[in-house]
């Protein structure tokens, strides 16, 4: 910035000048992107690897008890034997079909149908469909805005939503009241760890529970696939694993925390269409 | 014939585990959770060896199969494993081995391995390997 003084006495001009070497914050600035994406992939990896791990785990569980009674069943076997042998193999192979299932949905850059939702409308309409399956003490309390249109698939970002809002019901052992609202914002997100790849404007949904919220163990494994809470038999583990994959392959962003007045929150970032 | 503790988080896979030893004419217990295996283990002279999962979702498996050693006598153990998140194979093994497993078996086996496996790890230790 240049700053001109009076005239001195020997009639001379006199200006200021003050030069800021940015250099340094630039630098700064670039590295930390460099940073947030390097993390990115390194997670990335780390996901594909403990995806890999886990899905190897979860299907060879159920291989072991097809082939086991499948070679008993070559045997001799009692009747009753046997109806249950085939009935395990088939609950096996069955479990096996809907894990691939939720596999297949997890997979990024599934562009077949239109990026383009209107996320009010559809949130809205997600929610309404929610009400109308909540028991009684379940409340839901929305604060969507109008017209903001977000950069993914309308039947993807309904899976998300699907997804988080059973969580948040089911932490809250359906009584009490879950808060979404949905806000345009010019920026990224502020103190995060990670950035969303995509580029801003971001479309952010904010969903809040009054659940017990997190613990750190969970807080930490709670996008890992195959990680559950719930009792054997009631989830997949893949619910928060799905949302996180198709959030990223929107070149959004989900996290998860613990909101000061108790309950958890989740917050998603979505590239936003302007106008 | 041999009583046999099966040491699995997965029911399912427990239990053809036990099929496979009854059809063959051994006794198995299944103990699918910490307090199953916590109970049964406390008459460790009730069983002639074990069969003990690598992933016992919370807990490590291989900690485990290592209690089973400290146990006195020590009660042989086979380890089965399916993979699991932030493991190789290699590394599961190298460590199996460390802690004296007798046998490894990956999932799914044949139910002929599941039995050979026990047969070895029941058989006296100047024949063993």
């Amino acid at each position: 910035s240049a700053h001109p003084f009076d005239k001195n006495k020997a009639g001379q001009r006199r200006v200021l000048v003050t030069a800021v070497d940015r250099t340094d914050s630039i630098r700064l600035r670039n590295e930390r992107i460099r940073f947030a994406e390097s993390i990115a992939e390194t997670q990335k990896i780390e996901a594909i690897n403990s995806f890999a791990g886990s899905l190897a785990h979860e299907l060879s569980n159920l291989m072991q008890p097809i082939s086991g009674y499948a070679k008993l069943l070559a045997g001799k076997v009692s009747d009753e034997q046997q109806k249950e042998y085939l009935a395990r193999i088939n609950q096996a192979t069955l479990a096996a079909g809907r894990i691939l299932r939720r596999t297949l949905s997890m997979s990024y850059g599934n562009s077949s149908s239109e990026a383009r939702t209107d996320i009010s409308t559809l949130v809205d309409e997600t929610i309404q469909a929610a009400r109308d399956l909540a028991p009684d003490g379940l409340i839901y309390e929305t604060n969507l805005g109008q017209g903001l249109t977000a950069a993914c698939p309308s039947g993807e970002l309904r899976q998300v939503l699907l997804n988080v809002l059973n969580n948040a019901a089911e932490a809250m052992h359906y009584s009490g009241t879950v808060r979404v609202s949905l806000t345009f914002e010019q920026s990224p997100p502020d103190g995060n760890d990670l950035l969303p790849p995509g580029e801003p404007p971001f479309v952010h949904l904010t969903i809040e529970d009054e659940g017990p919220g997190l613990s750190p163990d969970v807080q930490g494994r709670l996008f890992d696939p195959f990680f559950t809470t719930k009792r054997v038999g009631r989830g997949t583990g893949l619910g928060l694993a799905v949302a996180q994959g198709l959030t990223t392959g929107w070149g959004g962003l989900i996290t998860a925390d613990n909101r000061t007045t108790g309950g958890a929150r989740f917050d998603i970032w979505i590239p936003a269409i302007d106008g | 014939m041999a009583k046999i503790l099966i040491i699995d988080d997965d029911a399912a896979v427990a239990g053809v585990m036990a099929a496979i030893l009854k059809e063959a004419g051994h006794e198995a217990v299944t103990a699918t959770t910490e307090a199953a295996r916590e109970q049964a283990l406390r008459a460790p002279e009730l069983f002639d060896g074990a069969i003990v999962d690598v992933w016992l979702g919370k807990e490590d498996g291989l900690q485990v199969a290592g209690s089973l050693r400290q146990l006195s006598p020590p009660l042989p153990f086979v380890i089965v494993s399916g993979g699991g998140p932030g493991r190789s194979l290699e590394m599961v093994t190298a460590r199996a081995d460390a802690l004296g497993a007798r046998t490894m078996l990956y999932k799914p086996f044949d139910n002929d391995e599941l039995l050979s496996a026990v047969e070895e790890m029941l058989a006296p230790e100047d024949i063993r390997r």
